[in-house]
This record gives structure tokens, sequence and C-alpha cells, in this order.
């Protein structure tokens, strides 16, 4: 028998092989410039960040994780398979072609025997893949229709996709027909399709191959040089973005500038004003979007009905600035409007399900800057944050009055304020709800007594502790917020080994993630982690409390200590221990918690647009009949304090937060 | 100033056909520095002023009381009060001219001292003879720091005090006084226009600046009990607000809404009902002067700032106050 | 239609701890004072500017006659959007007339041919209540007090003003006018800390005054610390910003007594209660 095999460039004349790779490598040229053009564009934004080698190794493992993989994509939706077969399908039979290449162009010769029989197999199988999947693309996105596919063109490359797959069998099978090779059966599709040209005679066999062949080379050829001039340039460029892209927290957001640089006069403006002032990593991801909408369905405030789909700003702002009259210098007030800035809560949901790791909280947090440099600070706003520049707390209290929270504290719970002397191994900050909120109060002094339980040394900075800026911050008002951050970290780096513990999960992130630009390095834990770490120590004596029997608990998963910072298990841990009751989860926990609408400074002024995102959540709450709301932030205990207070279900439904539990549990 | 403040003047703002009480702490304190110069009181008043009020302004201090007669609105039109009162300071030559800081007196003093060139101290806190000096003591920084004042060049002093600062004296029902009454002086040079006057009632007033205030909280239950909540503050003339809930509910419009996302409210009467007083509320109308509070829970934190605090039940209780409250007022006109 | 609206800002002190005044009593320690700009000021600074946004004026500039320590709230002012800032020097004093100051105030306007000035028509310290009809005196102008909105056409100015119990007058002056504004009137627009530090750079023109003929009005004797316990200070009207509000609860401003009394009861014994309280308060049969 003879080796199996076949003939690369069956009925192919050696001419017709010269234009075949001319075409080839136009195709390739045209493919490359397009991507070029792409790149021109992403070079108009700042030149900042400078890629290093650093964590090359987790940059690397992070993006082969994403792409081959595409986790993301699967947890979605039924589309993450299709997306795979598609993927795979194509780069398998993408691959296999370009082995012909080497086979033909080098000296190696690999192409028969064993190896072109699982090569034969292999690519048909995927071949088949990917015809499936074109098929369920093309079903999915123009029979049933989900709202978050409206819009891009892919219509194009399906359609040229389904041609590839098709016209490859056919040509396949034509093939098979012709040489009726003995290993035929290694090609099941093909075999199939020259199955049915069993009545066509030879001759014509040929010719249709060679016809058929090059109508198939050329659809190839058409289907790589448009890559890169539709959104299938995610192919190309979501790899990159994955590889490249700012690795920052979620919870972080970008220093545009140092508040020293402008004083002394080293930069001249307050960036960020025009488009030109994006680094060109947000250019380039803005190139990965694929429009598939998964970030517009996260979004608490595009399921409010707020004016803000985060896929349309990211599709906007590409169709804005990455063609060809794309200006740098056009103002970003013109790009992304007032209401659509405002009414992100930077909850990053959108950006925890991109497959293609876009960074939509950036964008949206810049546009802020912007508007809050141009005087549109709405007046609730400017309320707010005229409060916070001249008390340094948000709630406009004295800075004496930090400590009343300390008043009357039950016999055995102490607090001490640090600079005393005295040796201490925690540092308790306690925040402006815990200083000044009637509920923040109430957790303040559970915490206390929890620590004074538990032996640990703890202080608290008293007057001297000023709002960390997150509220400033996540407004835009970077100015305010590192006027506040610097004193702040003035005050710390007083005691720069201590542990700080903070029990509100925005000071958490603010401290841990954001003041290390601005020089502060501090070890800091959330009173959650702390807490669950002491009970697991054994270091608080436990008895569950509550109800008992049939009352349930469920908990609300703090954007800025879950998503932002992977905290999730500590609360459930505590409650645990600490409550005798069933913990459900609500529809959306964890990863996909839906935000309790306070976040991005949404606490401290009225949008007044779409639906209350609060009321949302805490329907998502009675829906589990939970009899307790456990939660770990002040903000989203106020929230839901606001719900109930006007709803006849908070009668039946308390909200906690995980530290007055545990407290509970463990009074003697 | 002359070492003797004998001639000591009043300019009594009236509002309403009622006197207004600083007027009347201005007589008190012109009448205890001309008690000790041994001198005499001159009310000031434009207008019609019933004898009533005019007997009110004898009790208070004045000697005298001259009434200019103004054309037909009551309302203050600054040039002709200040061509009139002008022209009388200038031919009476007083040692000492008392305003009240009311938008009217305010104004009109400045216009008056600015014309004829006299040395004007506003927004004074006392009047004291010092060292054989009288010296104006004026508060500085907010309140902080008071600094001593004396005028340097001749004619009639103008002091402004606004109200509560000196405190009401007391009232001499036997006392009379001279009425006089002076024609009005037509300026020159007319140089504003009086346009329109618009009235504010209780439902178009902005909140910021009601009187009274009847507050609507989530204890009331449903949107219908809104309207007790009117009762009452229609039968007290006074303006309906309610929390931010209420507003969110729907139940009253946004314009409604005391907090600290919504207005912050002064009122001398703060009624609240039906409302417990979260931080954010509390934030918009602790600074009411009296405040009386209706809430079935003991507990509610409305009734740390209240002073009245009643636990019991709004709806039940509003028709039967503003029915009362409509019966009372009804016997005080009669 | 006038070009150019010219927005007086004048600085009120505040005093951070206690006032640490100089034996002679004329001078108060530099480090514990603050100088900001009057809430009032500020409102009329934002009036101008929603003006120029609107197209009517086309140039905002603003004047304050104060010392170089106060030249902060020019600063601030040009941070808010204000096109340029003159600031006439007067020297170090911390009391000064009121009416010699703005005689130099209107005088540096009339030689600018100013027509139209917005300023605040009440302060802390009752200087509000005076400068806007010095400066009209200066300038020949008409003076508008209490503005809680203004309409300005091509030769004159309507304006609706406070007065007591929400009543509204409308007055009607031909320019030139100096306005003064309510400080209810608007809330002024949030300043950027990165605009007021860029707003440094910008160069404010100092102006020495002329030597003024008229002599000064009033004169300082000395200044004295308060007495913690004042029995009330000048109340502002409605909307004040929480940093004046807090200085005057500090400065012992409104005392507030409260009793605890609770009533409870049926429905109509505890009415008959409230109705007594009110009564006694004088809340029935009208307001004041």
């Amino acid at each position: 028998m003879d080796e199996a095999t076949r003939e690369i460039f069956f009925g192919i004349s050696g001419f017709e092989r010269t234009a075949f790779f001319t075409l080839a490598y136009a195709s390739l040229s045209i493919f490359a410039g397009g991507l070029l053009l792409r790149m021109f564009y992403w070079a108009r934004g700042a030149s900042y960040p400078k890629l290093t080698f650093r964590s090359l190794g987790n940059r690397t493992a992070h993006t082969l994780w994403h792409v081959f993989l595409q986790p993301r994509l699967l947890k979605a939706s039924s589309a993450g398979w299709l997306h795979l077969l598609i993927f795979w399908g194509f780069l398998i039979l993408f691959v296999g072609t370009e082995i012909l290449t080497v086979e033909i162009d080098t000296p190696l010769s690999f192409f028969s025997g064993t190896f072109y029989l699982v090569f034969s197999l292999t690519t048909d199988v995927f071949g088949v893949l990917l015809l499936i999947g074109v098929c369920m693309a093309v079903h999915r996105r123009y029979v049933i229709r989900p709202a978050r596919l409206k819009g891009p063109a892919y219509g194009l490359p399906l359609t040229l996709l389904g041609f590839l797959a098709v016209t490859g069998f056919v040509v396949e099978g034509l093939r098979l027909a012709h040489s009726d090779p003995a290993w035929y059966a290694w090609s099941p599709a093909g075999a199939l399709v020259a199955t049915m040209t069993e009545s066509i005679e030879t001759p014509t066999l040929a010719a249709w191959h060679h016809d058929l062949w090059w109508v198939h080379a050329v659809i190839a050829f058409v289907f790589i040089a448009t890559i890169p001039f539709g959104p299938l340039r995610h192919a190309v460029v979501a790899p990159l973005n994955w590889f490249l892209r700012d690795r920052r927290p979620s919870g972080a957001l970008t220093t545009p500038y140092h508040l020293e640089d402008l004083k002394s006069g080293a930069i001249d403006r307050a960036a960020p004003e025009i488009a030109g002032d994006f680094s060109w990593i947000q250019l380039m991801a803005l190139d990965a979007c694929t429009e598939c909408g998964l970030c517009e369905e996260a979004c608490p405030a595009w399921v409010a009905k707020r004016p803000l789909s985060p896929k349309k700003t990211v599709v906007n702002l590409r169709n804005n600035l990455n063609r060809w009259s794309g200006d740098p210098s056009i103002p970003l007030r013109q790009l992304v409007g007032e209401a659509e800035a405002w009414s992100c809560t930077t909850c990053s949901a959108c950006m925890s399900v991109c497959p293609v790791g876009v960074r939509h909280v950036d964008y949206l947090v810049d546009a802020r800057r912007v508007h809050i440099m141009a005087n549109q600070a709405s007046p609730t706003m400017a309320s707010a944050l005229e409060t916070l520049r001249v008390h340094g707390n948000p709630f406009g209290m004295g800075a004496e009055q930090r400590l009343a929270w300390t008043a009357n504290l039950p016999a055995g719970t102490k607090v001490d304020i640090a600079d005393n002397g005295s040796e201490i191994d925690l540092i308790y900050w306690v925040g402006c709800s815990g200083a000044f909120d009637e509920q923040g109060q109430k957790t303040a002094r559970a915490i206390a007594e929890l620590l004074s339980r538990a032996g640990i040394r703890f202080a608290v900075l008293g007057p001297k502790e000023r709002c960390t800026g997150d509220p400033a911050r996540r407004l835009g008002e970077e100015g305010l917020f590192q006027q506040l951050a610097s004193a702040n970290i003035t005050n710390l780096d007083k005691h720069k080994d201590t542990k700080i513990l903070t029990s509100c999960p925005h000071c958490f992130n603010t401290l841990k993630n954001e003041y290390p630009d601005f020089g502060g390095h501090y070890e800091v834990v959330h009173h959650t982690s702390y807490l669950a770490g002491l009970v697991a120590e054994g270091r608080l004596d436990v008895r569950p409390s509550g109800a008992g029997g049939n009352s349930v608990v469920t908990y609300h998963d703090s954007c800025y200590l879950g998503r932002h910072n992977d905290i999730f298990d500590a609360p459930r841990e505590i409650l645990s221990a600490a409550l005798s009751a069933n913990l459900k989860e609500m529809k959306s926990s964890r990863t996909d918690g839906f935000c309790c609408g306070a976040g991005g400074g949404h606490a401290w002024f009225d949008l007044d647009k779409g639906e209350k995102i609060n009321a949302i959540r805490y329907d998502q709450a009675v829906e589990t009949g939970a009899d307790t709301i456990a939660t770990a932030c002040p903000n989203c205990h106020i929230m839901f304090d606001e719900v109930g207070s006007g709803r006849e279900e908070a009668e039946r439904l308390q909200v906690r937060d995980v530290a007055e539990i545990l407290n509970e549990a463990t009074r003697s | 100033m002359s070492t003797d403040l004998k001639n000591i003047w009043v300019f009594v703002d009236h509002m309403e056909s009622r006197v207004r009480p600083v007027s009347l702490e201005l007589l008190g304190e012109a009448r205890r520095i001309a008690n000790e110069t041994r001198g005499q009181v001159d009310a000031v008043v434009f207008g019609k002023c019933s004898e009533q009020n005019l007997g009110q302004i004898a009790s208070y201090g004045a000697d005298r009381i001259r009434v200019v007669e103004t054309r037909d609105s009551d309302s203050y039109e600054p040039d002709i009060y200040t061509s009139s009162l002008g022209t009388l300071c200038q031919s009476h030559k007083p040692d000492l001219v008392l305003f009240p800081a009311t938008t009217t007196g305010a104004d009109l003093s400045a216009r008056i001292a600015t014309a004829h060139l006299w040395p004007i101290f506003p927004r004074a806190i006392s009047i004291r003879l010092r060292e054989g000096v009288w010296e104006v003591t004026r508060a500085l920084a907010a309140g902080k720091v008071h600094a001593r004042l004396i005028p340097l060049i001749d004619g009639p002093c103008f002091v402004t005090f606004a109200p509560d600062v000196i405190g009401i004296s007391d009232e001499d029902p036997t006392r009379e006084a001279k009425v006089t009454q002076d024609a009005c002086a037509t300026p020159s040079k007319t140089l504003i226009e009086m346009k329109d006057f618009i009235r504010a009632t209780p439902d178009t007033i902005d909140l910021a600046e009601a009187e009274i205030v009847v507050s609507a909280g989530r204890g009331l239950c449903r949107p219908e009990n809104i309207g007790l909540v009117e009762d009452l503050a229609a039968a007290l003339g006074g303006s309906v607000g309610g929390t931010r809930v209420v507003v969110d509910l729907g139940w009253l419009p946004k314009e409604r809404q005391v907090g600290q996302t919504g207005k912050t409210v002064r009122p001398r009467l703060y009624i609240a009902c039906g409302l417990s007083g979260a931080t954010q509320h509390i934030m918009g109308m602790k600074q009411s002067e009296t405040i009386v509070a209706i809430n079935t829970d003991p507990g509610a934190p409305i009734f740390k700032i209240a002073d009245l605090a009643a636990t019991v039940d709004a709806i039940q209780i509003l028709p039967i106050l503003a029915e009362k409250c409509a019966r009372k007022v009804e016997e005080d006109k009669a | 239609m006038s070009e150019e609206v010219f927005v007086v800002l004048q600085p009120d002190f505040a005093i951070n701890g206690r006032a640490s005044i100089a034996r002679d009593g004329k001078s108060i320690a530099q480090e514990c004072l603050s100088l900001t700009s009057r809430l009032a000021d500020q409102v009329a600074l934002e009036q101008a500017l929603r003006l120029r946004e609107k197209g009517h004026v086309s140039r905002v500039t603003c004047v304050a006659a104060c010392s170089s320590a106060a030249e902060d709230i020019l600063t601030q002012a040009m941070a808010s959007g204000a096109d340029r800032a003159l600031r006439i020097d007067t020297g170090d004093d911390l009391y000064i007339d009121a009416q010699a100051v703005g005689q130099k105030i209107a005088n540096e306007i009339t030689g600018l041919n100013g027509e139209l000035v917005f300023t605040g028509s009440w302060s802390g310290d009752g200087n509000g209540d005076l400068m806007p009809h010095v400066i009209a005196a200066g300038l020949g102008a008409a003076c508008l007090s209490n503005t809680m909105n203004v309409e300005i056409s091509a030769d004159r100015v309507q304006i609706e003003r406070r007065i007591e119990k929400g009543h509204r007058q409308i007055w009607e002056a031909i320019l030139p006018a100096v306005v003064a504004f309510d400080p209810s009137a608007t809330a002024p627009r949030y300043v950027p800390v990165a605009a007021q530090i860029l707003a440094r750079r910008r160069s404010i023109t100092v102006i020495d005054p002329v030597l003024s003929v008229e002599q000064p009005a009033t004169a300082l004797r000395k200044f004295i610390p308060a007495r913690i316990r004042a029995k009330r200070v000048s109340v502002a009207p409605a909307h004040q910003t929480v940093q004046e509000r807090m200085q005057a609860t500090v400065a012992g401003g409104v005392s507030k007594k409260k009793s605890s009394t609770t009533l409870s009861g049926p429905p109509h014994q505890v009415a008959d209660q409230i109705i007594a309280f009110l009564e006694e308060r004088k809340f029935l049969g009208g307001a004041e």
C-alpha cells in the first residue's frame, strides 16, 4: 500500500501556485497593514505606561488562560461553547494549512504516514466543529437575537467562515472522489461529501475541484485580509490586550497626575482633558472589544435603566478615536457625556465579565475627571465635595467628633488613641461612616468589643483620621483625593509597621490599593478577614446565636470587598460560625454580586435618573426568603436601610453587619 | 458722635400692619440710652400705622412718633424712603438713628448714610459709653472677635441691629407718645422703579423661607394621609414638607423634600408627623427654632431634638389638631 | 449691552482656635486668621459667570480691596472662571472702614468704564449691607439689594428681590447699576483643587489706589475677644455654607434649650396640650 499522503496543490499548475502565493502574501500584507494602521491609532494616546519585563510569566499564563480556554465566555452563556468551537476550529485549520507551507518550503518532509492520517482526521473533525460553531452563531445572532448582541457587523466574517468550511469540505470531497485513496476514512467529512458525487465523471470532478479550490483560497485570503478592518480584529488584539493590559486591581483607579507636579509647574494641566490623554493601552483595549455586550448585561446602572451602557461607551470611543480622522485633541467631554459618566457605580461588574479584558471603569472615571474640571458637578455633588474639602469628611462633622462612638462602651472594652506611647498590634481605621453614621457607629462598637474580648491591643487615630478620599476620587475630584491622601499618609507613616484594620471596604480598597501610588505602603486588612481569622484561631468564643430553625440569612457581597478584592469567604465563615441560620445566596452573589448602588460616590449625591439600584438588590434579597441581610460595608448597609424604610418587608427583614452578628454570638 | 446722645431716632419697620419685634427691641435700646443721657426717643414710621401699633411703639419707649405718609403701597420704595428720611434727618439732626437690619432697614440705612456721607455701623451688637466716648461694638469673624468702633465724621450716626441681638425689653403701657405727621419728600432723581410685588403664600413660598413647616414621614402609611398634614399646615398658615422616603414614594413633589439632599429649612416652627428622624433628614431641619414631633415610636431619633414630643399616632391626632388650630385662630381673630 | 461685569469680592476673616489679639488691641495675629471670600460674593460671581456663559457679557472681572494676604480669594475667583482679577491694595490693617474702601473700589471701576457691578448683599460682619451702596454712590449707579434673580437687557437691569416671609419685589433700574445678591440666590460652583492650583499661576493686577480725598467714616478703637456665650450672632438667610453655620455655632450663636416634655395618651387630650404649647409660643393667630 502506498504511504498515506496527499498531493498538496493537487490539480494546480505551477503558474497557479505562484499566483496563489502572490495572493497569499498580498492578503497577509493587507492584514499586517490593517494591524499597523490600528497600532498607529493606538500610538495617538499618551505614551505611558512603559512596557517592562516584570511579571512576564504571570502575564503569559493569564493570556494563555483567557485566550485559549475563554472561561469568562463559558461562564456567561452557552455562547461560550459556540465561540470556542469557532475559535479552535479555525485555529486548528489555520495551523494545519501552515503545516503544509512548512512541508513545501522546507527540506522537512513529514506529511505522510501516521502523521498524515492524524492530521487528516484532526482537521476534518475541527472543520466540522467550526461549521457547527458558525451555524450556532448565525442562529444565535440572527434568529434568537439576544439584546446584548445588538450592533456589530459580524455578518461578513461569519459568512466567509461558513463558506470557507463548506467549500473546504467540498473541495476535499471532490479530491477524494477523484483520487479515491484507501485511507479516505481518515477524512470522514470529506468522504461523506465524496459519496454524494458518485455519479459525476472524473474529469468533471477534477474541474470542479480546481475551480472550487480557487474559490476556497480566495475566500480565505479575503477573510484574513479583512480581519483588522472589522470587529473580528479582536482575534488579534484581545490576546495582545490580555498580555499587555494594566494589571492593577480593579478597585484601584488610575493616577492621571501628581498634585506636587501641578504645584511645582512640572506639568501644565490636570489631565485628562482630551482623548489623547488616554494611554495607548486604553486605546488598544478599545480595539479588543468584541461588542459582545456582556458588560452591558452585568452593569447595574443598565439594569436600572440609567443612561449608561459600558458597551456603548467603549464602542463609541472606538468609533470616534480609532479611525483615520480620529482626533486626539477632541475634548473628552464630547465623547463621554455627563449622564453617562455619572451613572456608573464603579462596581466593575463589566470588567469582571469582559472576555477580552477591557477596563471600562477607567474610561468613565476619566470622563468624570474632565467634567469636574469643567465645573459640571451637579449641586448635590458640589455640596458633597465642598463638605469633604472643608471638613475632611463627607458628613460635615467636626474632627473632634470622631471619638463620639467610644462613649458608653461596655465594661472591658477600651479604645486607645494611637500615639499614647503604648504598644499596639493593630490600628483600627474607623472611617467616616464608623465615626459619624449611627449604624456605622454600632458596627465600630461591635468591632471594638470583639477586639477587646480577643485581647488584641489596638488603637484608633481619632481626630487625626481624615476621609481616605475615596468619594472624591470616584467622583473625579482627583486633586481633593490626593490632598486627603497625602495628609493621611503623613499621619499613617508614623505607624508604618502596624497592621491597619478597616471596617469599610472603601477605606480598605483605597488604603491598600491606591495609597501605594503616593508612597503609602501599609498592611491593611478588612474586619471580616481579621475576625474570621480570630474565630478560626479560637481567640473568640463563639456560640451561634439567632432564632435557628427555619431562619435564613443572606449575605450581600460588597463590590469593594468582593469583586475588587476577592474577599468572599471570610464573611461567610463568620456567618456560619456565628449564626444558627441557613445561608442562602442571592441570585447574583460572589463575583457576580449585584451592586447596592452606593459606589462611585453615589452614597453622597443624587443622580435622579433611572430606577433605584438598591431597590433592585433589596428585591433579590427578599426573594431568598431571608430574615437577615448580612453586610460588611456601611454604605451597603445604608442603602438597604434606605429601601427598607419604605417597605413593609422591612418588618421581617433586618440588615446587620457581620461584626454585629459575631459580637452577639460571642457575648458570654 | 457727640458725647451726648440726646436725640435718638428709631426707624420702625412694620410688615403686614404689625410692628416687627426687632423694632421694639430697638425702641427699648433707644430708651435705655435716652434714660442715661436724659434724651428723647423719636420713632419714625412710614405708611399707615394703626392706633394699636402706635400705642405699642409708645409703650416700648418712644416719646414721639413721626408718621411719614407714603403713597398707596405699603411696601418699601427705596428712593422715596431715602429722600424722606434723609430730609428729616437733615432738618432735625438726630444724634443717633437706630435701624433694624431687616431687608428694608439695612437697605435704607445704607442708602441714606451713603448719600449724605454720615457714619454708619451695620449689624452692631451694642452701643456703650466708655471712657467718655460712645462706642459701637460689632462682631467680626463669625462672632469670635468684637471690634469697638467710633465715628470719625460729623452727622447723625446710623447703627443697625439684627433681630434678637439686643433682646426685647419691658413694655410700659402707660407711656404715651406725641404723634406727628410728616409728608414724604419726592426724590429729585428716581433710580429704581418698583415694578411688582409678589406675595408669597404658604403654597408658593420656598420651603427654605417658610416660617412654619409641617412635615410628613413614612409613618403616615398612605398617600391619602398627606391631606391631613396639608390641613394642619393650612390651619397654621404653614407650608408642607416631607422626608426623602415620602418624596421617593411619590406622595409629595421633590420641592417639598427636607433633608441633606433636599432643602435645608429653618422655620420658627417645625412639626414632624410620623417621621423617625434619619440623620439625613435631621441635617435639613435641625436649625428650626421650635420642633414638635409626633411619632408612635418613643425611640425615634427625632425626639432627641424635639422641644415637644408626642408619642401618639399622627394619623389619629392630625385631624383633631387641624380642627382645633383652625378654631383657635378664628377665636383669636375675633 | 454691557460688555463687562465687575464682581466685587471682599474678604471675610475667620479665626481658628482662640483669637490672638495684640496688646494695643489694634491687630490680630496672622497665624490664627484665615481669609475667605464671602458666600454672598461667591454667589455674585456665580451669577456673573452664568451671565457670561449665556452670552450676555463677554468678560467677568473680579475686584477686591484687600491686603496681599487675602489674594487667595481672587485666585479662587479665577479658578472658578473669572477672566481677570484686580486687587486694590489696602495695606495690612484688619479693620478698614467700608465707606472708604467702597469709594476706592468705585473709583477704580469708574476708571475702567464699568457699568454693571455684581457683589454680595450680606456678610457676617454687616459690611455686605453697606458696601454695595457705597460703590453705587461712587458710580452714580442704582443699587439693587437682596437680589435673587437678575435679568439684563440693553440698558437696564431687572431684579427679583427677596424680602421677609418669602415675598418678592421686582425692581428695575437703568444702567449703571450695582446688583447685590442674596446668598440664597444660587449655590456657587465647586472649584476643583487642581483648578485652584492652576489658577495660582495666573497673574493678579495689583493697584495702589490713588490717595483718596475722603476720610474714613469710622475707626477701630480696639479688638476684644468675644465671650463664648454670646447671645446670638447675626444669623444668615437660608443658604449658609456648612462652614458658616459651624462657625456661628462655635461662636455660641444659636442656643437651644431642649425641654423633655413627652406627651402621650388619648388623642384629644394630647391635641389640647399641643395647642396650649403652640399658643404659648404665639404660633397661633398667624406668624410674626
